[in-house]
């Protein structure tokens, strides 16, 4: 048994004991009171006692918030897991789906801080003493401790999530300079796809065993984009990118120097302290959630920027390509020209002689229009 | 009394097993889930007790605890209670027949929703007949969710320590036992009781111990009476207690525990004994009860904390309190030092803590110099960390220290290191520098009971003393003003 730690025989259940005695003495009445039947069971109504107002609104809250609670439970293993089980290709959770999950419990967990709060006005109505009020109070504060409870499930999990985000993004982060490094002594002319998924593959040259969940949620992380044409493009965006992510290093230092003391940047460097962030209040955690989520953002769109430029780039070399055609064009009818001018020159100076020798007068006027068309 | 009690081998504690014991009752007897991960739906219940329950619950379960399972008031049982219509009321009691009627009362006046009845030990028949009675009456039998007996009727005040009651000792102490004019009925009673408690005892530890007692006293009563309780209720296989999952019968084969009933007659000098450890001094001094210190507070001190009047401080001495675990038993000098060393310890990581801050502050604008600041900030980020612990640790500072104070004072009016000396060293057949006589007449040493417990253990202790000494000291002590009562009956036992 699995609480058989302590001991599971303590003490004795007399409630079948009670239950006989109550038959017994039942049936003794009944034996008694055959004769004295009429102030008999009729006079004792059944006590159907309808519930206060504020037992059933709280017992709802209570039902509500257990809803919310089975929620997450049931998507737990996989929200948290997903890293993992893409690797065996099980039921991968998708951030779209996770996403989904965290406004359906944000959602929920603003339900139920509503109903708590109109039953916070409730919580006076009706009240028939000193120790009622009190069970009151300590009914509302046992409903938001259960609620507080609840929604550190959902923001553990958040927090995890987006642990794993930050990680995936610092160790990335790291790669572009290594590449750049590599490819300056290899000269690798790699037709690969963006930068973030060559890293992967890097990475698993570079350090060992690395786990593997940074690999593939890279791909899952990073959109695809075209491949890149050319080692030269290729490098150019690898440079681009490099120095795009020491930027982007530089600016989450300085936020964290900003945020005056946030752990969260401070630790970039050492993610361990982040695993102790348990301690951190919903609401701190919010605000790291929602800074990460602006962080994201900023990346994605710093990735899309360098696409675009990729393409103008690949533009230009097509047109001075075309440039280039079109000026070896011209030389050539330039020299073409150049020939048939020296050649010309030729033949009108050679009709230049011939015209001397033939006869003065004449001569005298061709010359002049020879010497003046040379 | 207190009798030796069960091993704490690595499952047998049996102050956890108390404590899961009532959790399980205030989980209205239903299996504890053992889910890690989610938190259970509450259940809001109102706690009834009497003075017995309210000194089992008090040293094992505290207010937070309780709130968070779901209690959500808790009440004496003769108090006027009020109805509460939509709550559980668990009662927790000593099956009397007061209590019963009370209960009977409460059926009958629907001040709860359910009732659920945990009697603190056996309920007697007539009794359980009675409430079936009232319910039947009132209508409320299906109200009544259970009836259960506890069987808890003893305190567990540490790990490996309990005593078995502590209201109306004065009906099982040991005068009451031993006085030349108790009747027989009496004693049978106090027997009774005690056999009770121990039986109680075992049946939470779940083992059949190995009785050994000494011939000829009450300890042989006892021990008669408990042994023909267990053997009783192990040969009744419907009802009994022992039976259960394999493990509580693996250690009633393999390792029954010992149970050695001693009574007080072997040894009476040893509680009059003036102490030095720091727990029997607090406990002798400032009247620890139920691991509960109330401090006398001078007038020039600070405001005291919202719970106690102006000129009382309540301390808890828990388990849980890391100094107290430690130096509970030292000696009174090598206590003092650890709290003056824990205080300076305290006052450095504050130091620490308040430069950090101001170091922080200047630092704010430097944000070229990252690894530095990554540095501060780790550091104040585990500095924030350890705030809470820290202002623990203060709390408890400053209750040994106001205890430790306290304590001093009382010494150094009685001068009672100078009894502890005398009593060690009488104890230890050493000579004496100052003789008992000398003491007792020192108006300046202790008071009269004091003077009292020095004489009694000399006494005890000197097997042959004439009869003209002791007409001496006992007119020396009454001098002082000391009941000299006991001297006679330590005449007769002598």
């Amino acid at each position: 048994m699995s609480s058989s730690t302590a001991s599971s025989v303590v003490g004795m259940d007399q409630t079948e004991l009670f239950k006989a005695t109550v038959r017994t003495l039942k049936l003794r009445r009944k034996k008694q009171g055959a004769a004295a039947l009429s102030p008999g069971p009729s006079s004792s109504p059944s006590h159907q006692r309808t519930p206060s107002e504020f037992a059933t609104l709280a017992r709802d809250v209570v039902a509500f918030i257990s809803k919310l609670q089975a929620f997450l439970l049931k998507h737990r293993k996989n929200y948290i897991d997903s890293a993992r089980h893409l690797l065996g290709g099980g039921s991968a959770m998708s951030d779209s789906e996770r996403d989904a999950i965290d406004s359906e419990a944000q959602k929920f967990i603003e339900g139920s801080l509503d109903r708590i709060n109109s039953l916070r006005t409730r919580l006076n109505d009706n009240v028939t003493g000193a120790q009622m009020s009190q069970y009151r109070q300590s009914v509302f504060e046992s409903l938001q401790d259960y609620l507080k409870k609840v929604a550190n499930l959902y923001s553990e999990q958040r927090a995890i999530r987006i642990k794993r985000i930050v990680d995936r993004k610092r160790t990335s982060r790291l790669q572009p300079e290594k590449y750049r490094r590599l490819l300056g002594s290899t000269g690798c002319g790699r037709t690969s796809r963006s930068s973030f998924e060559t890293s992967s593959g890097l990475r698993t040259i570079d350090r060992e065993p690395s786990p593997a969940q940074h690999q593939l949620p890279d791909n899952d992380d990073c959109d695809s984009s075209d491949p890149g044409e050319g080692g030269r493009e290729e490098r150019g965006v690898r440079g681009e990118d490099g120095s795009s992510g020491t930027t982007l290093r530089n600016r989450w230092r300085r936020r964290g120097t900003g945020g005056g003391g946030r752990e969260t940047s401070g630790n970039l460097a050492t993610s361990s302290q982040f695993s102790q962030d348990s301690h951190l209040t919903e609401k701190e955690r919010t605000e790291f959630a929602e800074e990460n989520e602006q962080l994201l953002e900023h990346v994605t769109t710093m990735v899309d920027e360098v696409r675009q430029i990729e393409g103008r780039v690949i533009e230009i070399s097509k047109l001075q390509g075309l440039f280039s055609q079109k000026v070896l064009q011209q030389a050539e009818q330039l020299e073409s020209i150049s020939r048939t001018t020296v050649e010309a020159a030729e033949n009108v100076s050679e009709g230049n002689e011939q015209i001397k020798g033939v006869s003065y007068p004449c001569n005298i006027l061709y010359h002049c229009i020879f010497e003046l068309t040379l | 009394m207190a009798t030796s009690g069960p091993p704490t081998s690595y499952q047998n504690v049996l102050r956890d097993k108390q404590i899961a014991a009532l959790k399980r009752m205030l989980n209205l007897n239903q299996p504890t889930p053992r889910g890690s991960v989610a938190a259970s739906e509450p259940v809001w219940k109102v706690l009834i007790y009497d003075k017995f329950g309210s000194d089992i619950i008090s040293p094992l379960l505290s207010v937070r605890e309780l709130r968070d399972l779901g209690v959500t008031l808790h009440l004496q049982v003769d108090a006027g209670r009020e109805q509460i219509s939509d709550a559980v009321a668990v009662y927790f009691l000593m099956p009397t027949a007061a209590n019963v009627a009370r209960i009977c009362q409460d059926c009958r006046a629907q001040l709860y929703d359910k009732y659920y009845l945990n009697f603190v030990t056996a309920i007697p028949r007539p009794l359980l007949e009675e409430v079936a009675k009232a319910s039947l009456e009132a209508d409320c039998v299906p109200q009544i969710g259970k009836v259960y007996d506890q069987y808890l009727n003893f305190i567990s005040l540490e790990d490996d320590f309990f005593v078995l009651r502590n209201q109306m000792l004065g009906e099982v102490s040991y005068y009451a036992l031993n006085r030349p004019d108790a009747s027989d009925e009496e004693i049978q009673r106090i027997c009774d009781s005690i056999v009770e408690c121990l039986f109680s005892v075992f049946v939470t530890s779940g083992t059949v111990p190995i009785i050994r007692c000494p011939r000829g006293n009450a300890a042989e009563m006892v021990a008669q009476a408990l042994d023909k309780k267990l053997r009783d209720n192990v040969r009744d296989p419907r009802n009994s207690m022992f039976t259960g999952d394999s493990t509580a019968i693996a250690q009633l084969s393999f390792s029954r525990p010992l149970l050695v009933i001693l009574d007080r007659n072997v040894d009476l000098a040893t509680p009059l004994h003036h102490t030095w450890t720091y727990q029997a001094l607090v406990h002798d001094m400032l009247n620890l009860d139920l691991n509960r210190v109330t401090l006398l507070t001078a007038d020039d001190e600070p405001p005291p904390s919202p719970t106690s009047s102006p000129q009382q401080r309540t301390y808890d001495l828990l388990h849980s309190d890391r100094f107290w675990e430690q130096h509970r038993g030292s000696p009174f000098p090598a206590m003092a030092d650890a709290v003056q060393a824990e205080v300076d310890r305290y006052k450095t990581s504050e130091e620490e803590m308040k430069s950090l801050k101001s170091a922080m502050g200047v630092d704010d604008d430097e944000s070229e110099d990252s690894d530095l600041l990554t540095d501060k900030t780790s550091k104040l980020g585990s500095a924030i960390k350890s705030l809470p612990e820290l202002m623990e640790k203060k709390k408890s500072i400053d209750m040994h220290t106001n205890i430790a104070t306290a304590l001093l004072e009382q010494i150094k009016e009685r001068k009672l290191d100078v009894f502890f000396e005398m009593e060690d060293r009488m104890i230890s057949k050493s000579s004496l520098d100052k003789t008992v006589l000398d003491m007792i007449s020192d108006t300046a040493a202790g008071t009269p009971e004091d003077k009292m417990r020095l004489f009694i253990i000399y006494y005890i202790l000197s097997p042959d003393i004439a009869e003209a000494d002791v007409v001496q000291y006992t007119s020396a002590l009454e001098a002082v003003g000391a009941n000299t009562a006991p001297l006679t009956y330590l005449g007769h036992w002598k």
